[in-house]
């Protein structure tokens, strides 16, 4: 068992920056995801780990060694690929005996090894069968019991998910996370599935365009992202952005949506640290933390934007309902993952609102987020407050 | 205003039985979903309503006639394929006002005319700007919305959107789900939307068909499929996860009516029993809990709840989905609790809120 630190790794193609400056730690026995869209750097990162592509600059430590110079052979490693790269003619045993043969162990060895590779994996019954005719599901898991015979110091995992269909792939998910906390191995998963890194990951790492954005737990990511990137990027349906700017008022510090302005605290408006100067600002809510009330209503602390019910989606347990913000201009926007129109609001159990009824919205103060526009960053990531946003509907 | 029925549809390719006494209406205005697995007959469905093919059985009802012997253009439906079939020689535009062109509609719409008609779907679906592009230009989700496009722009008796949204991004499948609803339920035809997930299904539709193997196992509306499956093959499709479905007897323990299960002793109701019919003699049934019913005890005596082993637990944001050990089952928890559970870790399960279903195990129909 290792843990893995990689240090300012560069990886250049050309002049294609594919990972900057990388600086990112899996510790041992922990299940590190690299997430990000495609182009973000994180299978390069991982081929360097595994010692497929070279080093262009930096240095990848296993425990205190430093490895970059060494042959995949001499790094002990691991890898589950998303195509599963089985030998078709052989079967589930053969396949996973395959790296002890090659190794020439001793028969007995190998046997005792298979034979606690497929109990782990459920596979015991399948043993002689060919894995040609088998799923995509029961192919990986032989893919996996292929890496985990070999007793490696680290696995990877490049989108192992990818080529299964919705249900195999919800059990194998849970599958791989269950046998890598029984077995303990330092693991790195990459995905481009922010819901599969979620559910699998001690910790992730959020890459784009070759940087890193952020490396927390899940729960961290989603309470708390530290940018505009990463609050989009997880969390479904993801969370409303929406632009405006940030105004001083009789000492308050305001900011004043399309159609709606509220007044942070005093405390929160302390954590902004910004005075009001008029740069544009993006306010990000998660729908599950808007609250509806009937327009007719009057009622305290109604800080969102007015609207009308527009959707109503029922997904059993939750309804998703699509708010039409009334006021919103409809702008163009060069950035599609700002909310224009319509506000995502995430309800669970019953409730009286019809399609088309007026509402008004309020945003729980304490979950709020609000993002620069020129960096990006979160200003309210820190510490959440318990605070009450004195709002005023417009 | 057109009401389309299904009358008793069979359809048998080889001896393949792919539709089997399909009955169906649906009303001016409304929209049915039609959910199940791959190959459950949806898309054949679709086709047989169509005219692409003829029914081995039964008829299919447009506005009170019978349309079986109805070429597809006769019949005047609105056919959105799955697999999008533009025509790769045509632009995005010729492609979404071919069917507006087509030799009975000659001269029926101006130049203008279809000019507005055209941006006002492709504003809609997000692709304005992409008009004089041909098909090979075009990404997979663009592609599909250019499909959308050709059928929603028609003015037909009966829609047919076959898995319309299927490789569009979450957010704009999630946006689209309720631009397209709101503007078929204005119209005076029927819409069928046709999705292998039923949560789509269940969001879009104000009547849901439930299709497994050919058959139409429940047709209710959204809400009633999800807290009251029909079958087992419907409460294994519906649910995010699914209903929880463990075997097991109802038998008498000490004077009461209990379920058990190889892992698991629960009280029943006595009114859950009476709808049940047993009697407490070990009769088997399939007892059916959903996930976001059971509940987790904390620091709760042993002998008040439910003990189980964690299998695995996956912490998503909003709420995390715990599965737990019951002898041979595993089952899920929905659950807000946001602390980490993990594996092999004892949990205290709590039942005692849950509203429970109940299955015939031969038959797989709702007992209760």
């Amino acid at each position: 068992m290792a843990s893995i630190f990689l240090e300012r790794v560069w990886k250049r193609y050309g002049s294609v920056e594919a990972v900057k400056d990388l600086n990112l730690e899996c510790r041992q026995g922990e299940l590190l995801a690299l997430l990000g869209p495609s182009g973000c750097g994180k299978t390069s990162t991982l081929k360097m780990v595994a010692g497929i592509e070279d080093v262009t600059q930096g240095e990848i430590y296993f425990d205190d060694r430093p490895v970059s110079r060494l042959a995949p052979g001499e790094r002990n490693i691991a890898m589950v690929f998303e195509d599963y790269a089985l030998y078709p003619h052989l079967t589930v045993g053969e396949n996973i005996a395959f790296p002890l043969k090659i190794k020439k162990r001793p028969a007995g060895e190998v046997e005792s090894r298979v034979r606690s590779a497929l109990e782990l994996l459920g596979l015991q019954e399948l043993q002689h069968e060919n894995v040609k005719f088998m799923s995509g599901g029961a192919q990986q898991r032989v893919s996996i019991g292929r890496a985990l015979v070999r007793d490696p110091e680290l696995i990877l995992f490049d989108e192992p998910l990818s080529h299964l269909d919705g249900d195999h792939k919800v059990q194998l998910r849970g599958e791989i996370k269950r046998l890598q906390q029984e077995t303990g191995l330092t693991s790195i998963l990459v995905t481009h599935d922010q819901t599969e890194a979620v559910a699998m990951s001690d910790r992730i790492a959020v890459m784009n365009l070759g940087a890193l954005q952020q490396v927390a737990s899940p729960k961290e990511l989603y309470d708390r992202p530290a940018n505009l990137f990463v609050a989009n990027f997880i969390g479904e349906p993801p969370m409303n952005l929406l632009l405006g700017t940030l105004r001083e008022e009789s000492g308050d510090l305001l900011f004043e949506g399309e159609g709606f302005e509220f007044s942070f605290p005093g405390e929160m408006a302390a954590r902004i640290g910004r005075s009001a100067d008029s740069s544009r600002m993006i306010l990000g809510i998660r729908p599950e933390h808007v609250r509806l009330s009937p327009q007719n209503t009057i009622g305290e602390g109604l800080n969102g934007p007015p609207g009308r019910i527009h959707f109503r989606e029922p997904r059993g347990d939750v309804e998703v309902i699509l708010v039409k913000i009334e006021s919103a201009s409809t702008f163009a926007s060069a950035d599609d993952i700002l909310t224009r129109d319509l506000l995502t609001v995430e309800i669970s159990g019953d409730h009286e609102l019809r399609e088309d009824e007026p509402v008004h919205c309020r945003f729980l103060a304490n979950h709020l987020h609000l993002f620069d526009t020129e960096t990006g960053r979160n200003l309210l990531a820190a510490e959440p407050v318990d605070a009450v946003m004195t709002g005023r509907a417009s | 205003m057109s009401r389309l029925e299904l009358r008793k549809i069979g359809k048998t390719f080889g001896n393949v039985r792919a539709l089997d006494d399909v009955d169906l209406d649906i009303n001016p205005g409304e929209i049915l979903g039609l959910t199940g697995p791959s190959g459950a007959g949806k898309t054949t469905t679709c086709r047989v309503v169509a005219g692409i093919e003829s029914p081995t059985e039964g008829r299919v009802v447009i506005d009170d006639q019978v349309v079986n012997d109805q070429s597809p253009q006769q019949r005047g439906v609105s056919f959105m394929f799955e697999s999008y079939a533009l025509y790769p020689h045509f632009t995005v535009f010729d492609n979404i006002t071919f069917p507006l062109r087509a030799p009975g509609q000659k001269g029926r719409y101006s130049a203008d005319e279809l000019r507005r008609r055209v941006s006002e779907m492709t504003n809609l679906v997000e692709i304005a700007g992409l008009e004089e592009r041909f098909p090979s230009e075009l990404s997979g989700g663009q592609k599909q919305r250019v499909a959308l496009c050709r059928a929603l722009i028609q003015e037909p008796v009966a829609y047919l959107l076959d898995e319309p949204i299927s490789h569009l991004d979450a957010k704009l499948r999630h946006k689209l789900r309720g631009e397209i609803r709101r503007r078929q339920v204005q119209l005076s035809v029927p819409t069928v939307w046709t999705s292998p997930d039923a949560l789509e299904a269940l969001s879009v539709s104000d009547r849901v068909a439930v299709m497994v193997h050919g058959r139409i196992h429940q047709v209710s509306s959204p809400r009633e499929v999800y807290l009251h499956p029909a079958t087992l093959d419907v409460a294994r499709l519906v649910g995010d996860p699914a209903t929880n479905l463990l075997s097991g007897q109802i038998e008498t323990e000490g004077g009461r009516m209990v379920f058990r299960h190889p892992a698991l002793c629960l009280p029943l109701e006595e009114s859950f029993r009476q709808k049940l019919q047993a009697n407490g003699d070990g009769r088997e049934i399939i007892l059916g809990v959903r996930p976001t019913e059971i509940g987790i005890l904390e620091g709760a005596p042993a002998e008040e709840g439910q003990p189980g082993e964690v299998y695995v637990y996956e912490p998503f944001g909003k709420y995390g989905i715990l599965s737990v050990r019951l002898g041979e089952d595993i089952i899920k928890v929905k659950t807000p609790k946001q602390r980490d559970f993990r594996v092999g870790e004892k949990v205290n399960l709590d039942f005692g809120q849950a509203e429970l279903l109940a299955f015939d195990p031969e038959r797989g129909r709702a007992l209760v």
